[in-house]
């Protein structure tokens, strides 16, 4: 009964005209309100109770045309919309909305991908479009471009994954950065283009990213100022050539000079990619279950154990897996570069490794993770790290032995940035373990606090801590998206508390 | 024991032939799936398709309702399947053609 589970300040009356407002657009099968379904969209991997971020109903549109009427029955009614693509978020909130109530705008039926350009690789999707969709569409038009994708490539979209700045492993990695044009409905009704889209009949939206004026991109992003309803994709035309290498060094204390060896061949471009580093204990994860190593589960995974057990595989402390792309000569003439570089840090080198997200291959071989303890419980804690040695090996530490208070394994899988790293550390637990799930939660709260006081912030996280993590940036920060959202929905329709952004 | 630099690594993580932008669909939204192999090679078989730590499902005689509760709940480290991603039709010729495959490494 969805009387049950009102978004905040509704009254039930209210409520009810705007699910039969929207029944009246999309159907009424596609206003989702029986008990089961809602639950499903309110399962979360992250350590909170389903029922603090569960949706009272979920609406899915299959066009813009329907959205527009569902936000105008919402802006009417003045209820609140939280917005997603495909909805698996996973180990950031999956679909689940940040204050108890809050309406799903599924958009996973809007799922077609509206324009490709082979002489400039670009493709225009809607939201509901997955990696998996767009990779099936471009072999079967016989262009040979590559896609970037995150750990879920094939069940997630990239209009998703780019409006949270997620990033993948080859050199398109960064997908906010290779991504050109948004189609955006702000919540009185206005629709329009970013960048070159306002100009009639224009050829130029997904070839150029700035427009004219203030380039607003940006502001759609990690927000709730509007909802993105298409987005433009530059694709990586496939190279002629490509060689993946796992670096691995053998003692803790290596992330030092690795981080310095890695950051100069990422700024002089001998390594095109972001890749991932994995110290010892995510590697381990990535094939082999805790309780098979180490039965205590009321400590945090030994470091010392971990690397021991990464030695016997041939592996280290850190394990970097980068690849080198383009013409075979210049692969070869980076690899020799790499190489000695490399060797010089202390590395050893496996010079045939493979990853598939790094060469183009759906996989989700990442979600092996949830085997290391079992019970399903993630949540992603992504602190940013100045690309300097001393300062890569403070936070870390900083955030292990927060993570050892708590009982909980450090683990990070690191993708290195050209001046930063974004650290992303999992943290893996037994959601059916109550003291297990407070203990996680705790330790993710005091994970922001320990290294926000140490001057590091989150690139990104989930809808338990936005709150959270915005008073790390600071109260400016928070007052000028409070402008900003003031100006652009009024009344606060659009995705309440995400990012912190609040009326 | 196998090398782990061999296994699964972590990251954290139409037809055109004239060289201009082309509009490729309009109206409808595409249909997502032909078919209950195309979901299995596209979504499910990732995973339960032999994968190391999730059950192969293919030959292990479950019943087609157990998967399709599976499937709407979903499981700890599995994400729930919605309506607006598979529909209820398409999730049971699914449900039934998993039940109806066999094992794929020849067990009984």
């Amino acid at each position: 009964m969805p009387g049950l589970n009102l978004p905040p300040n509704l009254s039930p009356r209210a409520f009810d005209r705007f699910l039969k407002a929207c029944a009246a657009v999309v159907g009424a099968e596609w206003v989702v309100t029986a008990d089961d379904e809602i639950e499903a969209y309110g399962r979360i991997t992250i350590p909170f109770d389903d029922g603090a971020h569960m949706p009272s109903a979920a609406i899915c549109p299959q066009s813009l045309e329907e959205v527009q009427a569902v936000v105008a029955a919402a802006y009417q009614e003045s209820v609140p919309l939280w917005p997603t693509s495909t909805g698996r978020n996973i180990g950031y909130g999956s679909s689940a909305v940040a204050d108890r109530g809050t309406v799903v705008l599924d958009m996973r039926r809007m799922n077609r991908i509206l324009d490709f350009d082979p002489e400039l690789g670009t493709v225009v999707v809607e939201p509901g479009v997955t990696y998996q969709q767009l990779q099936d569409f471009i072999q079967r038009s016989g262009h040979d471009f590559w896609l970037d994708f995150p750990g879920p490539g094939p069940i997630v979209s990239p209009i998703g994954n780019t409006l949270e700045r997620g990033h993948g492993v080859t050199p398109y990695g960064d997908h906010f950065a290779h991504s050109c044009g948004y189609e955006v409905l702000l919540a009185d009704g206005t629709l329009f283009r970013t960048g070159m889209g306002g100009i009639q009949d224009t050829r130029s939206w997904q070839a150029y990213r700035y427009g004219y004026g203030p380039t607003l991109d940006g502001i759609f992003t990690q927000s709730n100022f509007g909802i993105v309803t298409k987005m433009g994709v530059w694709l990586m035309p496939a190279p002629a050539a490509h060689k993946t290498i796992l670096a691995h060094w053998r003692d803790d204390g290596d992330i030092v000079r690795l981080t310095d060896a890695v950051r100069g061949l990422r700024l002089d471009g001998t390594i095109p990619n972001e890749g991932v580093m994995g110290n010892a204990t995510i590697f381990l994860a990535a094939t082999r279950k805790r309780a098979d190593l180490y039965p205590d589960a009321s400590k945090a995974f030994p470091k010392d154990l971990a690397i021991a057990e990464s030695r016997k595989a041939g592996l280290g402390a850190w394990n970097y897996v980068f690849s080198l792309y383009g013409r075979p000569d210049r692969v070869e003439s980076d690899w020799q570069e790499a190489k000695k570089r490399l060797e010089d840090s202390g590395a050893s080198l496996i010079p045939d490794a493979r990853d598939e997200q790094q060469v183009n291959e759906l996989t989700l071989k990442s979600f092996a993770l949830f085997n290391w303890i079992g019970g399903g419980g993630l949540a992603w804690c992504a602190p940013v790290s100045p690309m300097r040695g001393p300062d890569m090996q403070r936070q870390l530490e900083i955030s292990r032995a927060v993570m050892d208070s708590h009982g909980v394994d450090f683990m990070v899988g690191t993708a290195f940035g050209t001046r930063s790293a974004l650290n992303v550390m999992p943290l893996l637990y037994d959601r059916s373990d109550a003291a297990r799930t407070a203990s996680v939660r705790a330790c993710y709260g005091e994970l922001i606090e320990r290294l926000g006081a140490a001057g590091f912030g989150m690139y990104r996280t989930s809808i338990g801590y936005m709150d959270q993590v915005a008073k790390t940036f600071g109260t400016a920060g928070i007052e000028v998206n409070r402008r900003i959202k003031r100006a652009l929905d009024p009344k606060g329709i659009i995705a309440p508390g995400k990012s912190g952004i609040r009326l | 024991m196998k090398p782990l630099w061999r296994g699964p690594l972590l990251a954290i993580t139409a037809g055109m032939s004239l060289g201009v932008a082309v509009a490729t669909t309009a109206g409808a939204p595409q249909a997502r799936w032909r078919g209950p192999e195309h979901i299995w090679r596209s979504s499910c078989g990732y995973c339960h398709g032999g994968a190391a730590g999730a059950p192969e499902l293919r030959g292990a005689g479950l019943p087609p309702e157990m998967i399709l509760q599976f499937a709407r709940k979903g499981a700890p480290g599995m994400p729930p399947l919605h309506r607006s991603d598979i529909s209820d039709a398409e999730l049971r010729q699914l449900a039934a053609w998993i039940t109806a495959q066999p094992d794929p490494r020849g067990k009984r």
